[in-house]
């Protein structure tokens, strides 16, 4: 047993020090946020400052350049969301319950896409939504994000409505229930929290896409890490904004993180790992 | 169960179908065509397989295929190495040890632009210094005149260190989901037989977690293929070709040359790559088994 004591003791001190390293980026990616701006760059760095909040205050209220650039990420990545639930969840339900010619092989299909380079799908929709004039609208992100977010919330939600018995849609088809009754009176409640948890994953993979905002996307409309690289400039990068952008962009994916600490390996996986 | 399966599965299945067969509709057959955007807006005249021969013998096509077979196979490895060891430290029980597998999981929630934006701060040398070139100057290693990203044969490397830092945690929380699928049952008759410390983890834990590494690396091999969004953020595939990736170069001759015919022919190419690999994957992940 003693033995056993200070193996921990080694694993926990080791740790500490992996966590600090590993965590280490995201603090000086906030120490930076509120950095004076004569310290951004010292040599050796500053580790120690009187803290300043003016660089949040000028990149979200006075002028708030960025302002429109958050809520048009959270916009994005919500209504994206919303609509890949809405295609998603009756075929994540057909492809749980129902055993049909070429199941396995759609599956795969809308696994594949998860694989797939997005920068192949690039240039036709450019082109396409130039031509329809949708560049620079919602809409045309929205929907380029469906790429990924439908087979990744329709591989998830299935790995949930999978544990659900059988027993209760059999049930009530017998009472007479129709298909649209079933799957959102009876077998949506049963399945709210994975379902809950499959959307937060794709909340967070569209919130984390570069690609399609880059190509699709023009000034107000462009999400907070794309209009980061505004601050980029012939003359020299403003690291303090950058910051700012760069930390605020990652605080919904790690408070989602946080609340969804069990099922990160599933979804990560894509459903494929059950941790 | 019967039912109308057709009637759920058919919206999400349309449109996916556009957004997917649309590109590479376009692309397989505008591959046969002479077209820049910057010198016209419609496609200048059919030149047979020329576009497919044009991207096979261009040298900066091989390069970046190495280039993006370097970054994947060795970030990938590294991963792959530093992931298990940590997860080996994760797998002890102690009190604390949750807290540790909460954070260190964070990294891999960072958008991977973030990720490269980060990083390119930290590597900053130029008017001031970064946090990196400090660092390795304090231990007494001397970095390039133009920093490690502004020189061609470390940047690269700047590049891995980013995909480093946000995949080794995710291979750490699912190598360790692997080594806590053994069933308790036999973990206890392997310790009444007399099994203990390594020979437990070698012939009982790790075999175990084997499947899920190997589905891991395939899931994070291909990422790292498709490897863009740091390269866009640290270097935009300099300095010269050292960090252009498929993916961006795929990019830069589609959407900053306008080379729309050679383009379309890499896109193919590289979907090509990408169907033997998903199929790899597939017969991995699901021999045999039901989905």
């Amino acid at each position: 047993m003693k033995r056993d004591t200070m193996i921990n003791i080694i694993a926990a001190v080791l740790l500490i020090i992996i966590t600090v390293v590993f965590l280490f980026p995201i603090y000086w990616t906030f120490q930076l946020s509120v950095k004076p701006p004569q310290l951004c760059l010292t040599n050796p760095p500053t580790f120690f400052f009187q803290p300043t909040l003016d660089h949040y205050v000028y990149v979200f209220i006075d002028p708030g350049r960025n302002a429109m650039n958050l809520v048009s990420g959270i916009i994005e990545s919500s209504v994206a969301t919303l609509l890949a639930f809405f295609l998603g969840y009756p075929a994540s339900y057909a492809f749980s319950r129902f055993n049909f010619k070429g199941r396995a092989s759609l599956m795969f299909w809308y696994l594949s896409l998860l694989l797939t380079p997005p920068v192949i799908f690039t240039i036709p929709h450019y082109m396409l939504m130039t031509t329809l004039n949708l560049r620079g609208t919602y809409a045309s992100v929205i929907i380029l994000f469906q790429t990924f977010a439908i087979p990744l919330s329709i591989w998830l939600m299935k790995s949930f409505i999978d544990g659900i018995p059988r027993e209760i849609d059999e049930a009530a088809l017998l009472d007479g229930s129709g298909w649209g009754r079933l799957l959102f009176t009876i077998i949506l409640p049963l399945a709210a929290p994975g379902v809950a948890v499959s959307m937060a994953f794709t909340f967070i993979f569209c919130w984390n896409n570069l690609i399609f905002p880059l190509i699709m996307t023009e000034g107000p409309t462009k999400p907070l890490s794309l209009a980061t690289f505004e601050y980029f400039t012939v003359t020299g990068a403003t690291w303090n904004y950058i910051g700012v952008c760069a930390f605020v962009t990652t605080i919904p994916p790690l408070i989602l993180f946080l609340i969804l600490r069990r099922y990160i390996v599933r979804g990560l996986t894509f459903g494929a790992v059950k941790a | 169960m019967k039912g109308p399966y057709k009637l759920l599965i058919f919206p999400s299945f349309i449109l996916l179908l556009f957004l997917i067969a649309y590109p590479l509709a376009f692309s397989l057959y505008y591959s046969f065509f002479f077209w820049n955007l910057a010198v016209s807006h419609e496609p200048l005249g059919f030149v047979g397989l020329d576009n497919y021969v044009t991207v096979l013998s261009d040298p900066r096509v091989g390069k970046a295929t190495m280039i993006t077979l370097i970054l994947a196979v060795v970030a990938t490895s590294i991963e792959l190495a530093l992931g298990l060891g940590i997860a080996v430290l994760l797998d002890r029980d102690f009190r604390g040890v949750g807290l540790f597998r909460a954070l260190l999981v964070m990294p891999t929630a960072i958008a991977p632009v973030v990720a490269g934006l980060i990083f390119r701060y930290m590597f900053y040398q130029g008017i001031g210094m970064g946090f990196f070139p400090w660092f390795l100057h304090t231990i007494g290693i001397g970095t390039p005149e133009r920093g490690i990203l502004g020189d061609s044969s470390t940047a690269l490397f700047g590049v891995m260190l980013s995909m480093i830092w946000r995949w080794t945690p995710f291979f750490a929380i699912t190598t360790l989901a692997g080594l806590k699928s053994v069933p308790v049952e036999l973990l206890d008759a392997a310790k009444v037989d007399g099994a203990s410390g390594y020979t437990l983890f070698r012939y009982i834990k790790l075999p175990y977690a084997r499947k899920v590494m190997l589905i891991v690396f395939i899931i994070a091999f291909m990422m790292h293929f498709n490897t863009y969004d740091e390269v866009y953020a640290m270097t935009r595939g300099g300095p010269g070709d050292a960090t252009t990736t498929l993916s961006y170069l795929l990019y830069r001759e589609g959407l900053i040359y306008y080379n729309i015919g050679v383009a379309s022919a890499m896109t193919w190419l590289i979907a090509i790559i990408l169907l033997i690999a998903v199929n790899l994957y597939f017969k991995v992940v699901f021999k045999g088994e039901e989905i």
